[in-house]
């Protein structure tokens, strides 16, 4: 192949792998509409994002069996049935439907990423040269989701999400261009779980991010999908920015402690957050960002450098990282809802305490009670609008300033609610960030960094 | 600090000031806004500005939640329909009559006490007990609480009659007696 066909060829493969990991967050900011649309719970919309990272931590490691045997015929078939899937979603009438169609994505993607990394395998020479731009496009991918998905269900609809992936098939041909001899098997070295350990608490961490802080954002403080994508986006920006930190970070096995304690710090952060304002994400978003720069490129280095002979450790990186996902997801989902359940009824009682006693005729009274009464029903579980509601039920004459003081006191007191049913679950992720220490600890220094050292430069 | 210990440190300084700044700033420091004890006697001249039914309404309200040990605001919701009122009664382990007794012995004492301090007369007086025997009570709540800004007995029977659900005897009989 000439050096263009070989770029090209690779950026293409790169994109598919994206593509494909981008689907365990690219709904995250749709689940909002999802859930409207629907009419199902939090825990239930949930499962749109579960299923998918579960089905691809469970399918990619058998993947790599087909992936050794027909990487060229088993990454077009898992692009055809990763675009079929797709097209499942958009057309889902039904919240099974759309899992349905998501467990699909998943084997189909699995499929895709497995055979992705044996195909640039065999361009490259080796899985291990192969690894970093693979691993790259996956955690581009992971990071940028939730951002595309927000401005996608804002500027069209969430359906877009889905069908815009479609076109992916266009890039079947190029796989007719690559070799079929495999490359040289590499080095083989003794399994250590350690990192892929570290790499799933890190991740299940890192649902904090993908899953609780778009919800927070959207349907917490009413934030649009775009204004949640754009507010999102500075944990891939300070991703971005901190390769050059990465690199000055010291020995890499620090790298990965310091990333790891950051992660855990920011997702702390977003637990204890002191006001209702996208703003006040943006300082913790960024250390997490610095903290998945430091962390994730070392410990998939760990994982995989030097002992990959045919890309099945890679691939366990992947199960091990999706896997931890599941795991997050698992675990806040039902304390999430829990903690909503009860800051609801606080901000109930309060608000009808505000109303009781606030000094307002009864009729005004009344009819604001009734418009309240409507907002919390239309809201279905998710934060209600309260300007709407005292927008729909206007005072009486000369009650203008008493009105507007209890709709401010009543919309304080349902913002700060929200986002304190948020803070355990954001806690319960730093936690389980916080975790990842110890196989990161274990790993010990001179590990990490041989493996670091004999990892070798993409060509 | 040397090369192994510089970037974790920085990373961890950079968390906990990061936590500290946010935490001095209130944050995970939410306490939702208390709701008044029922058991405690309110302020007079509070429940006299809201309007004497009204006020009545309110005591009631008060001494009721007192009694079913909820708080005021926690009976006002469950007295909004009967299925609120059976998911209260449900979840302190008693049926929704008893709920409804604890409601019309609040608003008699709410009468008693407001007849004590002179706040209404004899006619209002007797209006009232027979709302407090006799009315379903949610009905009841609401018509007084709708009264703050119509402080009179022939309006208190108006809105009563408003409520077609509402059965009290006498009240065609009071409501003659009225100029």
């Amino acid at each position: 192949m000439r050096p263009q066909q070989v770029r090209f060829t690779e950026i293409s493969l790169a994109l598919t792998v994206a593509v494909v990991l981008a689907d365990s967050s690219i709904v995250t900011l749709a689940l909002p509409d999802v859930l409207g649309e629907y009419g199902t719970t939090v825990f239930g919309v949930s499962w749109v994002l579960t299923a998918f990272n579960l089905i691809l931590a469970v399918t990619v490691l058998p993947a790599v069996r087909i992936a050794r045997s027909r990487p060229r015929s088993g990454w077009a078939a898992g692009l055809g049935l990763f675009a079929a899937a797709s097209v499942a979603c958009a057309a889902s009438t039904s919240v099974a439907a759309l899992i349905a169609g998501r467990v699909a994505q998943a084997a189909g993607g699995a499929l895709v990423v497995a055979c992705a990394i044996e195909l640039l395998a065999r361009i490259r020479g080796s899985h291990e040269s192969a690894a970093p731009v693979w691993g790259a496009a996956g955690t581009i991918g992971i990071a940028v989701g939730p951002a595309i998905g927000g401005a996608l269900t804002q500027l069209l609809e969430w359906q877009s999400i889905f069908l815009l992936q479609v076109p992916l098939l266009l890039l079947v041909p190029i796989a007719t261009v690559i070799r079929p001899e495999p490359p040289e098997p590499g080095p083989t070295g003794p399994a250590d779980i350690r990192p892929e350990v570290a790499l799933a608490l890190l991740s299940a961490g890192l649902t904090g991010a993908l899953f609780l802080l778009v919800v927070l954002l959207t349907a917490g403080w009413g934030l649009t999908p775009l204004a949640a994508a754009m507010t999102v986006s500075m944990i891939p920006l300070a991703a971005l920015a901190a390769r050059r930190i990465a690199v000055r970070a010291g020995p890499p096995a620090s790298a990965a402690l310091a990333g790891c304690i950051a992660v855990a710090g920011g997702l702390a952060a977003l637990g204890v957050l002191p006001a209702a304002s996208w703003a006040l994400t943006l300082q913790p978003q960024a250390l997490i960002g610095i903290g998945l720069a430091l962390a994730l490129p070392v410990l998939t280095i760990a994982a995989i450098g030097g002992r990959d002979p045919d890309g099945g450790r890679a691939a366990a990186t992947i199960a091990a990282r999706h896997a931890g996902i599941v795991v997050g997801i698992v675990v806040i989902a039902p304390l999430l809802s829990s903690q909503l359940t009860t800051r609801q009824q606080q901000a109930t009682d309060a608000a009808t305490a505000a109303i009781l006693d606030a000094p307002l005729s009864v009729t005004t009274k009344v009819s604001l009670a009734i418009a309240l009464g409507d907002g919390i029903e239309a809201a279905d579980g998710r934060v209600p609008d309260v300007g709407a509601a005292f927008a729909s039920a206007p005072p009486a004459p000369g009650e203008a300033a008493a009105y507007g003081q209890l709709e401010a006191e009543i919309d304080e007191q349902v913002e700060r609610a929200a986002t304190s049913a948020f803070s355990w679950p954001f806690l319960a992720t730093a936690l389980m960030a916080a975790l990842a220490l110890i196989p990161t600890l274990r790993l010990g220094t001179t590990t990490a960094d041989a493996r670091w050292t004999i990892a070798p430069e993409p060509r | 600090m040397d090369d192994r210990t510089r970037a974790p440190l920085t990373a961890l300084a950079a968390s906990i000031g990061l936590i500290a700044v946010y935490v001095a700033f209130g944050g995970g420091s939410f306490t939702p806004a208390a709701t008044a004890d029922p058991c405690q006697t309110r302020d007079g001249a509070l429940l006299e500005s809201r309007g004497i039914f009204e006020g009545i309404a309110l005591s009631a309200l008060d001494g009721a939640a007192c009694d079913l040990h909820v708080s005021r605001e926690q009976l006002a919701l469950a007295l909004a329909d009967p299925d609120a009122t059976e998911r209260l009664a449900a979840a302190r382990g008693i049926d929704a009559d008893d709920v409804e007794a604890a409601v019309r012995a609040g608003l008699e004492r709410a009468v008693d006490d407001a007849a004590a301090a002179g706040r209404i007369d004899g006619l209002e007086e007797s209006v009232l007990r027979e709302v407090a025997r006799f009315a379903p009570v949610g009905p009841a709540i609401a018509a007084l609480r709708a009264l703050s800004d119509d402080d009179s007995v022939q309006g208190l029977i108006e809105e009563l009659g408003g409520w077609t659900d509402l059965r009290v005897p006498g009240l065609g009989e009071l409501g003659q007696l009225l100029p």
